[in-house]
């Protein structure tokens, strides 16, 4: 790895084409305060679990949170009013207003979170609501799977690619998506395997990362089944930068650029 | 330098996109917003003060006991903690005759019967199933009944008893036939053809396998076609229809890739390893071993790794390299050793090609000292 001498402003201001993937972690921040998904993964269990198990099942490595919501989903929670928790969160942070600010640039998004943070943050920005998109369902993928013919309108997607219960624009509920989309990544993630995004998605996933540079933002990555798994094998981007969270970072940040050649460990702990 | 698995994913990308560039930034992201934006922002001061513990306890309905008890028990099965799972599960068939709850009743059989399966006791899994199979029938759930009724044939053919599993398959065909049920028909076609392939009655197996792929290229379902080609590819192979069976799996393997069904896609890649390794070309057939077992390795997939090991194993055996042979067999005992299954067919298959290759070193030791 190659220290490099640069800011993230730098960076980023310099790119002209960014990406963002934008993950849990970004809602945490006040006022939002929604928790990411160990902690939610902790309450559910806590919820479900008869008392002497939780202990045990807490430290399951392997143990996923979608697969873990599926389960959840068929037995306790039909219509996923769990997801709700997010859906209902109406006080965007700061960088959901930087995302805003990005997206209005001409820049493009999508993002895991159930929440609809950054469309709000649109809206507090006084971006026309008429004029934001946000993608959730599959008819939602299929008509606008291609970003830029929306911005030449003047239109703002953002793409959400594991869904959300409801198109707070159109006002559409698009709980039955969400719930397809938790079950499909439910399915082929029990804790042995993983991610599937829909193939619906694919096509938007690979408009939205043609000869762009990536900027990865509130996201760990080591859990997560379709995303990541997409993003590795997509070889049409330029550029990747993954914005680690370290608490405190003395007022710097400091970037690395990954060579080729830094060395795998031989240790198959180290798999993901 | 110790590297986390953080770096890890993202030296994966680099060294799968050579040409991207990857830049890890360490930064408070919350400082490093402020910075970056430039302009004013009117934040909300009261925080969205929603406890979660306490949503859930306002909006879902307070689970059962008996639910309790069912949640951590599937979590542990479907994560192959068969151990745990089958102790929750007998407790959970105790506080289901406790509760006269006929469902949970049969779910707790039905499920013991599974793992049980899954660790090679298939008579105990059969004795399950058929007590699973007298509940569904007493509530009259017909779903439940064709539930375990499958699993029960599956396990028949296991054993090789296949008129049994036969007649098993063919009533829950004829129930699919009347209800219209496609899905379930692609599946029982899917099944029969399975049935037939272990039977070596490949003709059969080929026709109800191309049923089974007709009704699931009319339903769009691409999952399964991939799982249908697959075994269409080892049909195939037995009728020596070489060049078709490769196709197969390539096409399962392309789909699953697309789909990301990492599962299939490793059965695709062994496949493709095992239909080299009967065509002789060893070093074909390593790497797309060497393909799969690195998918494995990613995704945690433990239980099919024991058989991938032993398939690289016995292909260093046969090129004569008994130190990697050797390495592969126990990296395959170890597998069945962590999954609580070294009592069972394949781990004394592993064992017998450990003793196997010792002999075969000391023999060979012998004969590099016997030329001294």
């Amino acid at each position: 790895m190659i220290k490099l001498d640069i800011s993230i402003k730098d960076l980023i201001h310099i790119q002209k084409r960014l990406t963002f993937l934008v993950g849990a972690g970004s809602s945490k921040e006040r006022p939002s305060c929604l928790t990411a998904g160990n902690e939610m993964k902790e309450a559910i269990i806590k919820f479900g679990c008869e008392q002497k198990y939780i202990n045990d099942i807490l430290q399951l490595e392997n143990l996923r949170f979608e697969a873990l919501v599926e389960i959840f989903q068929n037995h306790f929670d039909e219509e996923l009013k769990i997801i709700d928790y997010y859906g209902n969160c109406d006080k965007p942070n700061l960088q959901h207003y930087f995302f805003a600010h990005m997206l209005k640039n001409g820049n493009y998004l999508m993002t895991t979170n159930f929440d609809c943070l950054i469309e709000l943050a649109l809206i507090y920005l006084g971006y026309p609501k008429e004029k934001i998109i946000p993608v959730i369902t599959q008819g939602d993928f299929k008509k606008f799977s291609i970003p830029s013919v929306l911005y030449k309108r003047g239109e703002i997607p953002i793409y959400k690619l594991h869904g959300t219960p409801k198109n707070i624009i159109s006002k559409e509920i698009t709980r039955n998506s969400l719930i397809a989309t938790i079950k499909s990544l439910g399915k082929n993630k029990r804790g042995i395997s993983i991610f599937q995004i829909e193939p619906f998605k694919h096509e938007a996933l690979k408009n939205l990362l043609l000869d762009r540079t990536l900027v990865v933002i509130g996201y760990s990555g080591l859990d997560d089944f379709d995303i990541i798994p997409s993003i590795k094998n997509l070889s049409i981007y330029d550029k990747i930068i993954w914005i680690k969270h370290k608490g405190n970072d003395n007022g710097k940040e400091i970037a690395y650029q990954i060579e080729q050649n830094d060395n795998f460990p031989n240790n198959d702990d180290y798999y993901i | 330098m110790m590297i986390t698995i953080f770096e890890n994913l993202l030296l994966s990308i680099k060294v799968l996109n050579k040409k991207i560039q990857v830049i890890k930034v360490e930064a408070n992201t919350s400082r490093l917003i402020k910075e970056l934006i430039n302009f004013e922002v009117k934040i909300d001061p009261e925080d969205y003060g929603i406890d979660l513990h306490d949503y859930l306890r306002k909006n879902i309905k307070i689970p059962s006991n008996l639910k309790k008890k069912y949640f951590p028990h599937k979590i542990y099965l479907d994560l192959s903690e068969f151990k745990k799972a089958l102790r929750l599960g007998k407790e959970l068939y105790e506080l289901a005759i406790l509760s006269e709850n006929m469902f949970y009743q049969w779910v707790s059989l039905n499920n013991q019967a599974i793992i049980f399966s899954n660790l090679d006791k298939n008579d105990q899994a059969i004795e399950y199933y058929i007590r699973a199979i007298e509940i569904a029938d007493s509530i009259k759930d017909k779903m439940a009944r064709a539930t375990s009724l499958g699993s029960l044939a599956t396990i028949y053919e296991i054993k090789g008893e296949y008129s049994k599993s036969l007649e098993l398959y063919k009533t829950i065909l004829d129930i699919d036939k009347k209800n219209d049920n496609k899905p379930g028909l692609v599946f029982d076609y899917h099944n029969l053809a399975i049935l037939y392939y272990k039977w070596e009655r490949y003709s059969l197996a080929l026709n109800y396998s191309q049923k089974a792929l007709e009704i699931s290229e009319e339903l769009g379902d691409i999952r399964k076609k991939a799982y249908i080609l697959i075994d269409q590819g080892n049909i195939l192979l037995k009728n020596k229809k070489f060049k078709v069976a490769l196709k197969k799996y390539i096409e399962a393997s392309k789909i699953s890739e697309n789909l990301s069904m990492w599962k299939v896609l490793v059965i695709s890649y062994t496949s493709i390893g095992l239909y080299f390794h009967y065509l002789n070309d060893l070093y074909k057939a390593i790497e797309y071993y060497m393909k799969a077992i690195d998918i494995q390795k990613q995704k945690g997939f433990k239980s099919d790794m024991s058989s991938t090991y032993l398939n690289l194993g016995g292909i260093f055996e046969k090129i004569r390299d008994f130190n990697k042979a050797l390495i592969y067999y126990n990296e395959a005992l170890k597998i069945v050793k962590i999954l609580g299954l070294e009592k069972g067919f394949t781990a004394e298959k592993i064992k017998e090609a450990i003793s196997r290759i010792s002999l075969q070193r000391i023999n060979r030791d012998k004969l590099i000292l016997s030329n001294f």
